[in-house]
């Protein structure tokens, strides 16, 4: 792979992951001075009580835990003010947050708004520095994730704030708190982290250090979608692979502009008829075959990310680039009819009509990142018919 | 909607603090008994600096199993506390799981340290020095079968010799010197 003229990489989120990683989270608060962590979940977290084995985690650790459990998040912005009240007056010294998605964008808007005193969004939109160093924050995600929990973004309310530094410094991935999800979620999750990977990989300014972060997510999403699709057996508990794979492809983001498949899937997903993971799933395959074709990229690396190494080299060279591609659709049908339909193939799977998918989808540039003029209209046509674009 | 505050003290396992308790103890004595009995422990502890000080144990508070190295090349079990004499080596799990799993025989120490479950505080190459002192402990102390988990690699010691060891070392434990 070409090395780029200049880049830059920083990706601050140390991970903990595996049997007893959980254990391993009063020692870390320990080390950034933290006596006193306010312990927040979601809704779902206080359902399956994953808040559990993480309050059982801090036995013996001599310290005094606030927790605030079933926090809702239809209205971020208030919940946050709450919290960061409660944070102030009972003396709190970290943040460690259990959830998933918008919960845990509110959970880095909470962070940034003890750490700054800053109460308003439109600050930091306006230039406000978000500072190098905010007040410790843990993320202990589930596997039902949007991609964006270990990513430097913060959603809040229609507003976006990204900064590499509001990526979380701690992760913790234990079978224990990832929970167990359905399949559908699951299949969410690993589209999800599969677009993000393979975005990151497959562009032509790609440098080698995202390549490294976004190579091994993508694998571990292809290896939790072929266990879904119940093609293979995977070495470890599903949920967590699938959970990893999402931490990781949110780590390869960071802070970088959010890519086209993903930004296309968010956007059909405003017409409610598909969820952001399914229809970024659907995309993926055409964006990445015009993009490639567009810049004349070997597509070959697909193949052996996606199934074996012993299929890659089972392939002819000349039919590797086509046949990764044609294994990218082949999954969401596999999943499709595993799914009983709930995983779509095709938008049109969905209900919707080309004209709805392509009025959802305007004023999404697919300029930059190599994306060729002109091919925004291509892409939707052939992911909604399902149909390759050569 | 109205956010619901509660606080909690974390907690403590008194069951399986006292089982670690008395486990270091037992594993102090121990090693003083074996730096007087077996020549490879009192060779480990020859090398190591006069009144070097180790400490294994459990972070925060412990309990910690605390051994000097004395001026006849010996050891000396100091007691349970950290505190009261300054440490040169400090082997410390990061949580009383973490050191209830490598003191119940089902990891390793070396397993343990892969998964990041241990913490060194001191030169790595003395902490070598202990962890095999403490291998030829556990293998004086434990059945093969046991000894066998708690090690990286059981040897092949004369049985006639090891058994003979063991007895004098089990004595020595039990009446502590």
């Amino acid at each position: 792979m070409p090395l780029p003229t200049c880049f830059e990489f920083e990706c601050p989120v140390k991970t903990h992951c595996g049997d007893r990683a959980l254990e391993n989270i009063a020692f870390e608060m320990r080390a950034m001075n933290a006596v006193k962590p306010l312990i927040i979940g979601d809704e779902p977290a206080a359902q399956e009580k994953r808040l559990v084995p993480v309050l059982n985690a801090f036995k013996n650790a001599e310290m005094t835990l606030g927790v605030v459990e079933a926090i809702p998040v239809e209205d971020p912005a208030s919940v946050a003010a709450q919290l960061a009240a409660i944070y102030r007056d009972k003396d709190c010294d970290a943040i460690v947050a259990v959830g998933q998605g918008p919960f845990i964008d509110m959970a880095k808007w909470l962070n940034l708004m003890v750490s700054t005193g800053e109460e308003n969004p439109d600050a930091f939109i306006e230039g406000k520095g978000i500072p190098r160093s905010l007040r410790p924050l843990a993320v202990i995600p589930s596997a039902t994730a949007d991609g964006l929990e270990l990513s430097g973004y913060v959603r809040l309310q229609g507003k976006t704030l990204r900064s590499v530094n509001l990526m979380p410094p701690l992760l913790f991935l234990d079978p224990r708190s990832v929970g167990q999800p359905g399949d559908v979620a699951l299949a969410e999750t690993g589209l999800t982290a599969l677009t993000l990977a393979l975005e990151a990989m497959f562009t032509a300014d790609a440098n080698p250090m995202d390549v490294v972060y976004a190579r091994t997510a993508a694998k571990l999403a292809a290896m939790g979608l072929n266990g879904l699709a119940g093609d293979s057996e995977i070495g470890g508990p599903l949920s967590l692979t699938v959970a990893h794979a999402a931490a990781l492809a949110g780590c390869t983001l960071g802070a970088g502009p959010q890519p086209l498949a993903f930004k296309l899937g968010w956007a059909v997903a405003e017409t409610g008829k598909i969820s952001a993971a399914q229809a970024m799933g659907v995309m993926l395959s055409y964006v990445l075959e015009h993009r490639l074709a567009a810049n004349e990229m070997p597509a070959d690396m697909l193949l052996e990310l996606l199934d074996s190494a012993g299929r890659y080299a089972r392939t002819p060279e000349g039919q590797r680039g086509a046949a990764g591609l044609q294994l990218l659709r082949d999954l969401l049908n596999r999943l499709f009819e595993t799914t009983d339909g709930k995983i779509r193939r095709t938008l049109s799977d969905s209900g919707l009509s080309l004209q709805d998918v392509t009025e959802a989808t305007e004023g999404i540039s697919a300029q930059g990142k190599g994306n060729a003029s002109g091919g925004q209209e291509t892409i939707i046509t052939c992911a909604w018919e399902g149909r390759p674009i050569r | 909607m109205e956010l619901i505050y509660s606080e909690k003290r974390s907690g403590k396992s008194y069951l399986k603090q006292s089982y670690i308790c008395v486990l270091l103890w037992f594993m102090g004595r121990a090693v003083q008994a074996a730096s007087r009995v077996d020549d490879r422990v009192r060779k480990e502890f020859k090398d190591l600096p006069e009144n070097f000080t180790f400490a294994l144990g459990v972070m925060p508070a412990g309990p910690h199993l605390v051994v000097r190295r004395t001026a006849e090349g010996t050891a000396r079990y100091l007691g349970h506390r950290i505190t009261p004499q300054p440490v040169d080596l400090k082997m410390e799990f990061k949580h009383l799981d973490a050191g209830f799993l490598t003191f119940t025989f089902r990891e390793n120490t070396p397993v343990a340290t892969a998964r990041d479950r241990l913490v060194v505080d001191g030169e790595v190459g003395y902490a070598c020095a202990v962890v095999r002192i403490l291998d030829a402990v556990q293998i004086y102390l434990l059945p093969k079968f046991i000894a066998r988990l708690a090690v990286k690699r059981y040897p092949r010691w004369p049985l006639g010799q090891k058994l003979l060891h063991r007895t004098r070392i089990y004595w020595r434990t039990i009446l502590g010197y």
